[in-house]
């Protein structure tokens, strides 16, 4: 059982790295305004 | 006199949409929360709001009203991309765009004469005018009596007094959003010499021909006299230039001189207005307070070294008033971790929440607050409208290197985070001052070094005092974010006289007066970047810690029962993925005196710089089963010869390494946005991080072979 939970986690976080890493360049081929959620710049 | 606006008045019904715009340090972006509630960063200087925020709040009927705070200007040039947007916007030619049905003039009361030639444009675009009288109870303190249903009767607008900081007056200017919608677009409050109005006639004709509002079109046709080159929006107009060129031509002639001419007009209207409607009862005790403290912090010699005083006072802060809290925070994060632990049986799982989980966040989260130590005397600075003044004192560096004196101020927001200091280089009217500037705002030490710095310093630099309240170890992080400052400014000198050649211009720069700083504005502010630093590392450190613990835990190995509990684990975590990608990466990075570990490391946080720190707290969590602190295990780590791991060199070479690197996917994704979008955009983030990790290793190399020599090693 902790196996699949292990498994489940991990696989979920690379998920969401491999996520944030595509959104931040998508957002560079199409310009909006403000920045990423990942930034970290306040705005 | 211009013709009335053909603009059709907004359906009740509809949200009404309000463009708020002022000089900057009006306090503009004070008045946006206030309305709005929205947060947004205050800052004293020119040019900090660049970005489009929009808000929206109830009137007083319920109706909804949609706020947009347009970018600080002086007057409604378009020389920079943001300039060209609040032209864009106000002028309401982009079906595409945001269309305004009133905008919201914000006007310093102090200083009225100066404000009102922006408002006095803004009246002539046809649009619904209100007018904001802020910061009115400094201007009664300073003895300013400002004749309020004079100065309607003279603009021709509504005019409602307020004071944005503490919410006074919000209610009647809520109101007067709703009303202005009703009343006639306002038009121009004064009358052309006949010669200069038949003279502008032709040019008139030819932007009304394009699409302007006959009111806007008469503005325009004024400010375009004075322009050395036709703005973006203006270009594509037929036969404009020609007409231009001989309406100043016939003006020149008649004894005028066209490129002053919308400046004298103006300001002669502005002077008759002001006479009428303000009398002043005493010199302004807050300029001549501010005018004092300016001869110490402006003087030649007194003026940077207090600046460098300032800025040892903040990072030795940062050490010596986190120390308790830091441990406080990892004392807690140990025991929650201790806690969570014994509530799993032994294996995968509790090694993924204790040493991936706890120990990869938790190492970074002991970081909160330096963060908020930092934030808040950058606050400080920037809130009491000293941060001009470093701007100020900044600006013959700037220009010696090539740049305009305003990239000062996005490098100054490189300072918290690279991607809204590459935002704020929109203000740069000059595309290659713009280029070179974001080319090297990276690196200006952003907030996310601060962990790494503060790790290696905490562990490597002894807290040697050095001057009274002044220890290494403030002063070694002083030094870091001066040898960032430093390289910031060679690199661009280096972009201006290379690849982006061309003339220096000179910068005009408004000094606010020194103020006390809202603290409430300032806990708002450092909050928020608390909250962010936080949020980050629940989210992308968290994952990336995750994902690294699996790197260090797998493929499993059967260790040698001969050796010792710490040893099996240390063969267990060489023979994981994290270990062979260590040993591959070894070789590139030994040469500058780091073991596989450290380049692991280093690999690592090339998503966020951040991540160095948690994949060492990973590392050396998954590698030992002692409790002891990161610091302490950095210290006391040896290689197989038994000698340690982590000499001061290395660490001073790290910290070198890491001043240097662009390790940030956000960065470079802003850069190819910001730098042009497409190709050009991907050539200069390419060009931006290469030269940038040859500027680290090539550094971090020189740090760790020259100390060699000198016997630091």
């Amino acid at each position: 059982m902790s196996t699949v939970i292990v498994v489940l986690i991990v696989s979920g976080a690379v998920w969401y790295a491999g996520s944030q890493l595509w959104k931040a360049f998508a957002a560079a081929r199409k310009p909006k305004g403000g920045c990423g959620t990942d930034c970290g710049c306040g705005h | 006199m211009s013709m009335p606006s053909t603009s059709p008045p907004p359906v009740a019904t509809d949200a009404l949409r309000v463009a708020i715009i002022g000089n900057p340090n009006t306090g503009k972006t004070t008045l946006f929360n206030a309305l709005t509630g929205l947060r947004q960063r205050v800052g004293n200087f020119a040019g900090v709001t660049v970005e489009r925020v929009e808000g929206s709040f109830k009137g007083p009927d319920g109706r909804r009203i949609v706020v947009l705070d347009l970018p600080g200007s002086y007057s409604l040039s378009a020389g920079s991309p943001d300039e060209q947007i609040a032209l864009d916007v106000l002028q309401r030619r982009d079906a595409d765009r945001w269309r305004p049905d009133v905008v919201l003039v914000v006007v310093d009361a102090v200083h009225l004469e100066r404000n009102l030639f922006l408002a006095s444009q803004v009246i002539e675009l046809g649009v619904p005018v209100v007018i904001a009288l802020n910061q009115f109870d400094v201007a009664q303190a300073e003895g300013i009596t400002i004749d309020v249903p004079e100065l309607i009767h003279e603009l021709g607008v509504p005019i409602v007094p307020t004071v944005a900081k503490r919410g006074e007056g919000m209610e009647p200017l809520k109101q007067a959003l709703l009303t202005a919608v009703m009343l006639p677009a306002p038009a121009r409050r004064f009358a052309l010499p006949e010669a200069v109005r038949a003279a502008l006639e032709p040019v008139e004709a030819r932007l009304v021909s394009d699409g302007f509002l006959p009111s806007a079109a008469a503005m325009e046709a004024l400010r375009v006299l004075g322009v050395e080159r036709t703005d973006a929006h203006l270009a594509q107009v037929p036969g404009l230039a020609e007409a231009t060129r001989q309406a100043a031509s016939t003006l020149q002639t008649a004894g005028f001189r066209p490129s002053r001419l919308e400046s004298e007009v103006r300001y002669a209207w502005i002077a008759d207005v002001v006479g009428h409607t303000v009398t002043r009862s005493k010199e302004t005790h807050a300029s001549s307070l501010s005018d004092r403290i300016d001869r110490v912090a402006l003087h030649r010699v007194g003026g940077p070294l207090l600046f460098l005083l300032l800025m040892a006072v903040v990072f030795q802060s940062v050490f010596t008033w986190a120390a308790p809290l830091m441990d406080g925070i990892e004392a807690l994060i140990a025991s929650a971790g201790g806690a969570v632990g014994t509530l799993l049986p032994e294996g995968d799982l509790r090694s993924l929440i204790v040493d991936g989980v706890f120990g990869g966040v938790g190492s970074v989260l002991v970081f909160l607050p330096q963060i908020a130590i930092l934030f808040t005397f950058i606050g400080l600075l920037e809130h009491s409208g000293y941060m001009a003044r470093a701007a100020f004192l900044m600006d013959r560096v700037m220009r010696s290197v090539g740049l305009h004196g305003k990239s000062f101020i996005p490098m100054l927001s490189g300072y918290a985070c690279a991607v809204p200091g590459i935002m704020a280089t929109r203000t740069i009217e000059d595309p290659k001052d713009r280029l070179a500037t974001i080319m090297v705002v990276p690196l200006m030490s952003c907030s996310a070094r601060l962990p790494v710095y503060t790790l290696l310093i905490g562990a490597f630099v002894p807290a040697t005092a050095l001057l009274p309240g002044l220890t290494l170890q403030g002063a070694t992080m002083l030094g870091m974010y001066l040898l960032g400052t430093v390289a910031a400014l060679i690199m661009a000198a280096i972009f201006k006289r290379t690849l982006l050649k061309g003339p220096v211009r000179p910068m005009i720069l408004e000094l606010p007066p020194y103020r006390w700083p809202s603290l409430k504005s300032l806990g708002i502010s450092v909050y928020q970047r608390c909250m962010l630093f936080v949020q980050r590392a629940g989210t992308v450190i968290l994952s990336l810690s995750i994902v690294l613990w699996a790197m260090a835990t797998y493929p499993k190995t059967s260790p040698d029962p001969a050796l010792s509990p710490e040893m099996q684990q240390e063969q267990q975590l060489e023979h994981s993925v994290l270990g062979r990608v260590g040993h591959v990466i070894e070789p590139v990075v030994r040469p500058l005196g780091y073991d596989w570990k450290i380049g692991v490391s280093i690999a690592a946080s090339f998503a966020a710089r951040e991540v160095f720190v948690s994949t060492m707290g990973t590392i050396y969590g998954v590698g030992s089963e002692d409790e002891a602190a990161l610091t302490e295990r950095l210290r006391e780590e040896k290689d197989a010869t038994g000698r340690l791991v982590y000499s001061p060199l290395v660490a001073v070479g790290l910290m070198v390494f890491y001043v240097f690197a662009l390790m940030c996917m956000s960065t470079s994704a802003i850069t190819v946005r910001e730098a042009g979008g497409g190709a050009i955009g991907w050539k200069w983030a390419g060009v931006q991080f290469v030269y940038m990790l040859a500027l680290a290793y090539g550094a971090a190399w020189i740090v760790y072979v020259g100390g060699q020599a000198l016997g630091f090693g």
